[in-house]
């Protein structure tokens, strides 16, 4: 046995496999790793992580919106029941055209986290058999709503005022 | 024609005082929780509050109940199901607003999911602010409603 941890391992076996996807593999602190990859190479980096470390769980997926860099982030976050590691998977994609495969047919547990980034940030998961509405009302209808921007509809915003204004009034 | 034998007895003033007597102490309230208000909801209708005292007890079924407490924020989704319950009930029927979420939208004053104050929706007759109000507010809450019960005339809506 060597003297490297488990998340050091987890890193090392990553990096020698996809030498040129990686971008960044680090040791977060104890059971925590990240991993940043290059775009769709996520797919590939998935079944990696699931057939041969043993990543079986997906715990989350969320997004980020950086509107400077233009730019979405994903984050798969996955969990390994005999390692007791999670690895944050990320990827970039660019904001104006923002698709990813999707990756349900690694993890299927990921099938409602990838509709709710798709209501709240407009990314479309190439391969996802059911992208509908989840916790938005069924007659949304405008832009998704937790892009940075994201402006509430007129009517709400004039209500609000008038609303200030007669509460600040009487 | 029913209605109009109600009315007419509804004006005579000392029925009028029976039955608002009646209505006060007996406001069953509907068991549905919207937001995180919920929990004092419990506390309220348990033994150590108990506000069975005041004839305010939750329960299941909506055609029995007079008073539904809209526990916590509102979002769009909910604010439909909502109005559901609330015309499902017969009259007459209050409503309490618990919380500032429910009074005014509360911490989500800007969201895009939840509804500004849930008298955009249904009517309201007591407020009860508190983010959440504890379970002796509900009480005042309640006692302001038979108050204002007590001074109703022939008709309310």
């Amino acid at each position: 046995m060597t003297d490297k941890s488990t998340e050091e391992l987890v890193v090392d076996s990553v990096k020698a496999k996809f030498p040129e996807d990686v971008i960044d593999a680090k040791v977060q602190r104890k059971n925590r790793v990240s991993i940043s990859v290059r775009g769709n190479k996520i797919y590939d980096i998935g079944l990696f992580l699931r057939d041969e470390l043993g990543f079986d769980h997906i715990a989350s997926v969320s997004g980020i919106d950086y509107i400077d860099a233009k730019e979405f982030e994903v984050i798969y976050y996955v969990w390994s029941m005999d390692k007791k590691v999670l690895v944050g998977l990320r990827t970039k994609i660019p904001r104006d055209n923002p698709t990813l495969k999707s990756l349900v047919d690694v993890w299927e547990g990921g099938l409602y986290h990838e509709r709710e980034i798709w209501e709240m940030f407009g990314i479309k998961f190439e391969g996802h058999p059911n992208l509908s509405l989840l916790l938005l009302p069924e007659d949304w209808d405008g832009p998704p709503p937790l892009r940075k921007d994201f402006v509430l509809p007129e009517t709400h915003q004039e209500r609000l005022e008038e609303k200030i204004k007669k509460l600040s009034g009487g | 024609m029913l209605e109009k034998v109600g009315k007419s007895l509804m004006s005579i003033k000392l029925l009028r005082k029976v039955f608002n007597w009646g209505r006060a102490w007996s406001l069953w309230s509907v068991h549905l929780e919207t937001g995180c208000c919920g929990p004092e909801d419990m506390a309220r209708a348990c033994a150590r509050f108990d506000t069975e005292r005041f004839g305010t007890l939750p329960f299941p079924t909506l055609r029995e109940c007079d008073l539904i407490f809209v526990t916590g924020f509102v979002t769009k989704k909910m604010a439909k199901r909502l109005k559901i319950v609330y015309e499902q009930m017969p009259e007459p029927k209050y409503v309490i607003a618990i919380g500032h979420c429910a009074i005014s939208g509360g911490l989500w004053w800007d969201s895009y999911s939840v509804v500004q104050g849930v008298d955009e929706i249904i009517p309201v007759d007591v407020y009860v602010p508190g983010c959440p109000p504890r379970p002796e507010a509900w009480i005042q809450g309640i006692r302001m409603l038979q108050e204002k019960i007590a001074k109703e005339g022939v008709k309310k809506k």
